[in-house]
C-alpha cells in the first residue's frame, strides 16, 4: 500500500475509532489515565504495522483489550506485593466531591464493582456489543466461535445483573457513611 | 437460553454503562504518528548499534593479541583438551610433536607438572605470541592435560617424554613447578629458572632428576 494512503486511511481510522476504543478499554479497567494511554499505544501499533487490518474494529480492541489484560495482570500483582487495595480504588474512581448526588456516585461504584465481578470475556463482551459489535466482530474480537456469542453474551448479561443485585445488598463501609 | 427477565433491560443497561464514562481525552492524530515514527527511528537505531558491534566484535577477534581473540582462542583450547589429553596417552611415536595443548593465559600463568619423571626434560622459551603453547617432545608417554583458570595441570606420573613449553613474552607473572616445586618463575621482568638457560632466554630444565 502506498504509505501516503495508508497515512490517511490511519487519520481517519483515528478520528473515528479513537473514541470508542477509548471507552471500552476505560470501562474495561475503570482507569480513563491508563485508558488513554492503552488506545494511544494501539494506535501507535496500527501505525508501525503499515497496512490496515481485515477488520478493523476488531483489531484495534482485540490489541486494547489485551493490553488491557495485561495490565490488569501486573496491577494485580503490584497490589498484591504493596498493599491490600480494594476494587474500586484500584480502579481509579475519583473520590465523590461533596456535590455529588451521593446516590448516583454509588450507583457508578455498583456498576464498577459488578463489571469488575465479570471473567474478562464476558466483560469485554458486554462492553462490545454495547458499542454495536456484530456478532462476528465479537467472534473475532474476542477470538471465540460466532455460533456462541449469543449464549456468553447471554450469560454474561445475566451475570452482571446478579452481580450488580448483591452488590446492592452488601452494606457498603465508606467514608460518607460515617455517622456523628 | 438465559430467561431476559434476568438481564437488564438494553436501554438500562447503556445508560448504565454510560454513568461510568470519562471523557475522552484530546489526543491529535500527529502525536501519535511522531510517536510511532519515533519508535520505528529507535528500533532502527538499535538495529544498527547491534550490527556495528557484530562488525566490531568479529574484527577483534580477528586482531591478534586482541582480547577477544585471546578469549576465543583460549575458548577452542578447552574444547579440543579431552581429545588432546586422549592424544597424548595413544601410542603415536612419531607423533609426539602434535601432542600438547595451546591457551591463552590469564593474568597470571601457572603450569603445574603433577609428578617427577625417570627420565626428560623441560624447555621452555619465550615467544610473541598471546598463547601458551605446550607440546610433548619426546618420547612416547602418558601425560593427560588439563587447563585451568590460573593454567594447566599436566598429569605426567610415569611419563617418560620431554616437553616444549612457550609462554608470551607479555606474560606478567608465571610459575613451572614439577611436583610442587618452582623450576622457573617470573614476575614483571625478573625471570629465574632452575635448569641449564641459553642467551635467548630459553631454559631447560631437566625433569627426570629434580631433587
Amino acid at each position: 500500500m502506498d504509505s501516503r494512503a495508508f497515512e490517511g486511511e490511519f487519520r481517519a481510522a483515528f478520528a473515528a475509532r479513537f473514541p470508542e476504543v477509548f471507552r471500552v478499554v476505560d470501562r474495561y479497567l475503570g482507569d480513563a489515565s491508563l485508558a488513554a494511554d492503552i488506545t494511544q499505544e494501539t494506535f501507535v501499533r496500527l501505525y508501525r504495522r503499515g497496512a490496515m487490518p481485515d477488520d478493523l474494529r476488531a483489531w484495534l480492541v482485540s490489541v486494547a483489550l489485551n493490553q488491557a489484560r495485561d495490565e490488569q495482570r501486573r496491577s494485580a500483582r503490584r497490589i498484591r506485593l504493596l498493599r491490600r487495595r480494594t476494587p474500586e480504588e484500584h480502579m481509579g474512581d475519583a473520590p465523590p466531591s461533596p456535590e455529588e448526588d451521593v446516590l448516583a456516585a454509588e450507583r457508578r461504584l455498583l456498576v464498577r464493582r459488578a463489571l469488575a465481578t465479570l471473567p474478562p470475556r464476558e466483560r469485554a463482551l458486554l462492553l462490545l456489543r454495547e458499542e454495536g459489535y456484530s456478532y462476528r466482530e465479537l467472534a473475532v474480537a474476542l477470538e471465540i466461535v460466532e455460533s456462541s456469542v449469543g449464549t456468553l453474551l447471554a450469560r454474561a448479561k445475566v451475570a452482571f445483573r446478579r452481580a450488580y443485585e448483591s452488590l446492592q445488598l452488601i452494606p457498603e463501609k465508606r467514608s460518607t457513611d460515617v455517622k456523628p | 437460553m438465559s430467561n431476559p427477565d434476568e438481564q437488564f433491560a438494553d436501554d438500562v443497561l447503556s445508560g448504565m454503562l454510560a454513568s461510568i464514562d470519562h471523557p475522552a481525552p484530546l489526543l491529535r492524530v500527529h502525536d501519535v504518528i511522531v510517536r510511532a515514527r519515533m519508535r520505528t527511528k529507535r528500533r532502527s537505531a538499535l538495529l544498527a548499534a547491534a550490527a556495528v558491534l557484530a562488525v566490531s566484535g568479529v574484527a577483534a577477534a580477528a586482531v591478534p593479541n586482541s582480547f577477544l581473540h585471546r578469549y576465543l582462542e583460549r575458548l577452542s583450547a578447552h574444547r579440543p583438551a579431552t581429545p588432546t589429553q586422549e592424544g597424548a596417552t595413544a601410542p603415536a611415536a612419531n607423533d609426539a610433536a602434535s601432542r600438547g595443548i595451546a591457551f591463552a593465559p590469564g593474568l597470571q600463568l601457572d603450569v603445574d607438572f603433577r609428578a617427577e619423571q625417570v627420565s626428560g626434560a623441560l624447555e621452555v622459551r619465550w615467544g610473541d605470541t598471546p598463547l601458551v603453547h605446550l607440546s610433548q617432545t619426546g618420547s612416547i608417554g602418558d601425560a593427560h592435560y588439563a587447563v585451568t583458570p590460573g593454567g594447566v595441570i599436566v598429569d605426567n606420573g610415569g611419563s617418560t617424554a620431554s616437553y616444549s613449553l612457550v609462554l608470551p613474552r607479555t606474560l606478567a607473572s608465571a610459575h613451572v613447578r614439577v611436583a610442587g616445586r618452582v623450576v622457573l618463575s617470573k614476575d614483571g621482568e625478573t625471570v629465574s629458572c632452575v635448569g641449564v638457560r641459553a642467551d635467548s632466554g630459553t631454559c631447560v630444565i631437566v625433569i627426570g632428576v629434580v631433587r
